[in-house]
């Protein structure tokens, strides 16, 4: 897997559960990011190696500094709680360059940008990437406030009426009525939880919308499960895969590489080949025909006490 | 040996254009329909649907035909047309389909101004009559419409060009390149 080192050259926090720490390289620039790429963080906790996925908060331009937010999970396992306890400034982490699964469409008139939470993080950057462009955006931020407000104040003062700020106490983001009257040229972005996401592609199914005009990216971690064991049909071994792991996970403990970018069940590039045993599918990518023959590590798990793969 | 480049595949490329009858998405919030008028009988059918439509319908038609049962506007020329078209984009919303109807030739000029307004490609249906298509000349990079066939003569550098199967979506035309690299230009320069 191709890594880099970098050093934390200063950790904050933005909310009693939000924690932002930047990133420098240890010598000369980072690799260059578009706005709405992630980088992968690896972790060390307790015996296991864990890698979480993050969005570049930071601005495109700034090739000196990247920044990433974590808010801390209610069921961490383990690499939110790490990030928030276990790091501090002047530390040497190893993350992977920049992937973008989450860009702004080019050739887009209007962007409508919706974050819900912690899913401000990517729209941070595409912010900084409109303002350069001078493009036509609106954000839509749906928050609680003094709990998962992170950038709201910055964002409010920088936008201006552009700045559309949902505090769940007191209002509620409408998706059919903000998506309602947007013109030909309009993109909508959502990042989120689920009930969001799917709140935006049922508004834009309702008005008409093309699908390919709504770009979402939820943020998903590989939830627990029962523990099971991976037998590896080629390889000739077996791997054990534990409650709060992912078989993506256990079979890179065991020094097994399979490609991959979310890391959350959306992107494909894990999708692993499975020749017996009943499978939960987890992902959002894999197509019902394709699940016949193919999983994806990253969140998918056997359902019973095993399953086999084709590595 | 220029018979034999020239053969057209069996399948057609990947890139070459699709056309099927038009059908209304029933979705949309706004149907809109380019016509040339050579193709109002052949739309005749899809025109009845959009009738039956909840939602606003809109023609544009190149030409004038005998009033529509759906609103229309009919334009004189292809200037007015295109100008007639960006400003009912321009006042519409993201849930618009556009369908055209008309010769190759035309449906891709239309298809590109729609997509700088700001459609996506599959915000658009095409049907395709029979009349002009275009070719775009490798050796002069000259784009110009003429009726189908499998060579013709590039009006602008005069190469006899072999008509390929390969369709650019981005230039509304099929690749042209020299039929003979022996004989390449049509009639003696002199």
């Amino acid at each position: 897997m191709n890594t880099l080192d970098v050093v934390v050259t200063s950790a904050r926090m933005l909310t009693p559960f939000v924690r932002e720490l930047t990133l420098s390289a240890r010598s000369g620039r980072l690799p260059a990011f578009s706005s709405g790429s992630h980088i992968q963080l690896c972790m060390h906790t307790g015996q296991r190696e864990l890698r979480n996925a993050y969005s570049l908060v930071g601005d495109p331009a700034d090739t000196r500094n990247w920044r990433i937010a974590v808010r801390l999970a209610d069921r961490s396992r383990g690499g939110s709680a790490f990030i928030h306890a276990g790091i501090e400034s002047g530390m040497t982490l190893r993350v992977t360059p920049p992937v973008n699964l989450f860009a702004l469409h080019p050739a887009a008139h209007r962007h409508v940008l919706i974050a819900g939470g912690i899913g401000i993080t990517p729209m941070f950057a595409h912010v900084a990437e409109l303002l350069r462009r001078r493009a036509d955006f609106t954000l839509h931020y749906a928050y609680r406030a003094g709990t998962s407000d992170a950038y709201a104040k910055d964002l409010r003062e920088r936008l201006g009426s552009r700045f559309h700020g949902y505090d769940a106490a007191v209002a509620r983001f409408d998706a059919l009525r903000t998506l309602a009257s947007q013109p030909l040229g309009t993109h909508a972005y959502v990042c989120g939880p689920q009930s969001l996401i799917d709140a935006v592609h049922d508004a834009a199914r309702t008005l008409g919308w093309h699908a390919r005009r709504v770009h979402a990216e939820a943020f998903v971690a590989p939830a627990p499960g029962v523990p099971f064991t991976a037998t590896l049909v080629r390889s000739e071994r077996c791997v054990n895969v534990a409650a709060d792991q992912s078989l993506l996970e256990a079979l890179e403990s065991a020094g097994i590489e399979v490609p991959n970018l979310c890391r959350g069940g959306v992107c494909g590039q894990c999708a692993t080949r499975h020749l017996a045993g009943q499978i939960e599918h987890r992902d959002q990518f894999l197509s019902d025909d394709s699940r016949t023959t193919h999983l994806m590590p990253c969140v998918s798990r056997a359902r019973g006490a095993t399953l086999s793969l084709d590595l | 040996m220029t018979q034999a480049l020239l053969q057209r595949p069996i399948e057609p490329l990947h890139s070459a254009p699709r056309y099927a009858e038009l059908a209304p998405f029933e979705a949309a919030h706004f149907h809109l329909l380019v016509v040339q008028h050579r193709a109002i009988e052949a739309a005749a059918n899809f025109i009845a649907e959009l009738e039956k439509q909840p939602r606003e319908a809109h023609v544009l038609c190149l030409g004038t035909v005998s009033p529509l049962a759906v609103k229309a506007t009919f334009c004189a020329n292809e200037a007015d047309l295109a100008d007639a078209l960006l400003r009912v984009l321009a006042a519409s919303t993201a849930g618009t389909r556009l369908y055209l109807a008309g010769d190759e030739a035309f449906i891709w000029r239309i298809q590109r101004a729609a997509r700088n307004a700001g459609l996506l490609r599959e915000q658009i249906a095409a049907m395709a009559i029979h009349g002009a298509r275009s070719v775009f000349c490798v050796h002069c990079m000259s784009t110009h419409d003429y009726e189908a066939g499998d060579e013709v003569t590039c009006s602008t550098c005069r190469v006899r060009l072999g008509v390929r199967g390969h369709f650019s979506e981005r230039l509304g035309a099929w690749l042209g390149v020299c039929a003979d690299a022996d004989q390449p230009y049509a009639e003696p320069t002199s």
